[in-house]
């Protein structure tokens, strides 16, 4: 049978009654089994709520757990483009130890080096724009009287962010020039007469420096 | 147990430093981790489901805008990853015989003070597997991790009615399911 007063026992063990309903439930919890029984459910459950809250669970190793989540991460290979880029390397390679194919690599050298001519003015776009902005910003400084800690400090972290910004740039740029520098130096190793091929159709078909594809020669 | 992750060091991440990225793993793996083990009630999982959530972390680190709490966010992500995992577990039942395995619950004495391990999981897989993934969500987050209902409802994006009404249930499944418990001791006796 169910007693009336069942709902009242919760509110009576979260201390949420005035005085007098209090009074009266404390009386009647004597003679009622009912919500005596259900007083002691709301207590005995609070009780293990209490040591599940109270238990905090730890990694067995958190250092290999750090390690494990930062070899997963590596953020250059993250990347689709770059993705793309390492295919056609591969692709390139494979192509490369097998000479009679020799024109069909130089298409494929074009194209690679197609995207390497776009993805490095895509860098350099972003560095210019992060100098633009930096220079924008130094233009605003105000004297050092007007300065407060609080403003100084900000803008030295600002400053700290977009220097994070430029390496990140710039070791993406090292990165893909060592890939290119790599394809060139096993091609001009293994077949130096489409390595002389492509540095032609190269300099035939972007406006590239010479001195800038010495750069990669000597490497 | 809420932490303080430094403003500065979610912008160094933002920016992509690696090293930064492997600071805020420290700092907050274990939480990560209890906030996992809480949800999925098995060890093996709540690992897996810490290291995924970590990767979404890196991954859309750029979408967290920082008037919000830093903190809301991190729930967000591993709360979603956790209920991805008990809906993928809710598809393929027979990982639920791996509950066999733990710790029998009608045989353990009095509750101690303190719990052992094995004790919390066998008892939190018991719940997470009685209630609703929804339901589950609200008693961890409000009970074991002492949210308040509004910033329950910003990571589960449900409304603090449906909280509180969940949070109402979920309690009460659970008394239901200590009460079985005791009936099942009282019975091995
Ligand atoms: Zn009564």
């Amino acid at each position: 049978m169910k007693c009336e007063n069942l709902e009242k026992i919760d509110l009576y063990f979260e201390k949420k009654l005035n005085d007098q309903e209090r009074a009266f439930i404390a009386e009647h919890l004597e003679t009622c089994d009912a919500c005596h029984g259900y007083l002691n459910d709301l207590k005995h459950t609070d009780r293990v709520i209490g040591q599940l809250k109270s238990f905090n669970p730890e990694l067995a190793n958190p250092l290999a757990f750090r390690n494990e989540v930062l070899a997963k991460i590596n953020p250059i290979q993250e990347s689709v483009f770059q993705s793309t880029l390492d295919r056609i390397v591969e692709a390139i390679i494979s192509i490369l130890v097998k000479p009679a194919t020799k024109y069909a690599f130089v298409a494929f050298a074009a194209i690679f080096f197609g995207l390497f001519v776009y993805q490095q003015s895509m860098i350099f776009q972003k560095m210019d724009d992060l100098e633009k902005r930096m220079e924008s910003k130094a233009e605003n400084v105000p004297t050092s009287r007007e300065l407060s800690l609080e403003t100084f400090f900000k803008r030295k972290e600002a400053k700290m962010i977009e220097e994070k910004h430029t390496d990140n740039l710039l070791n993406e740029h090292r990165y893909l020039q060592l890939k290119y520098t790599i394809l060139l130096k096993v091609l001009k190793d293994r077949h130096p007469d489409t390595y002389r091929e492509f540095i032609q159709k190269i300099e035939k078909e972007t406006q590239l420096p010479t001195d800038k594809s010495n750069d990669y020669e000597d490497l | 147990m809420p932490i303080e992750i430094p403003y500065d060091l979610i912008q160094l991440v933002k920016a992509g430093d690696q090293q930064s990225f492997g600071k805020l793993i420290d700092k907050c793996s274990n939480y990560v981790y209890g906030i996992a083990l809480k949800m999925l009630g098995d060890a093996d999982d709540a690992h897996d489901a810490a290291q995924e959530s970590f990767i979404k972390i890196w991954q859309k680190i750029h979408t967290y805008k920082s008037h919000f709490k830093f903190t809301t966010w991190l729930y967000k992500i591993v709360i979603n990853t956790c209920l991805d995992r008990l809906r993928d577990r809710n598809r393929d039942n027979t990982i639920f015989q791996k509950v066999d395995d733990h710790t029998d619950l009608t045989t353990t004495t009095e509750p101690k003070m303190e719990f052992e391990e094995q004790e919390f999981i066998a008892y939190i897989r018991m719940i997470s597997e009685r209630l609703s993934p929804r339901q589950h969500s609200v008693f961890v987050l409000h009970d074991l991790e002492e949210l308040g209902q509004e910033e329950i409802a910003k990571i589960l994006n449900m409304s603090k009615g449906s909280v509180k009404s969940n949070l109402y249930h979920a309690r009460k499944a659970i008394r239901k399911i200590l009460i079985s418990l005791d009936k099942a001791k009282t019975n091995a006796l």
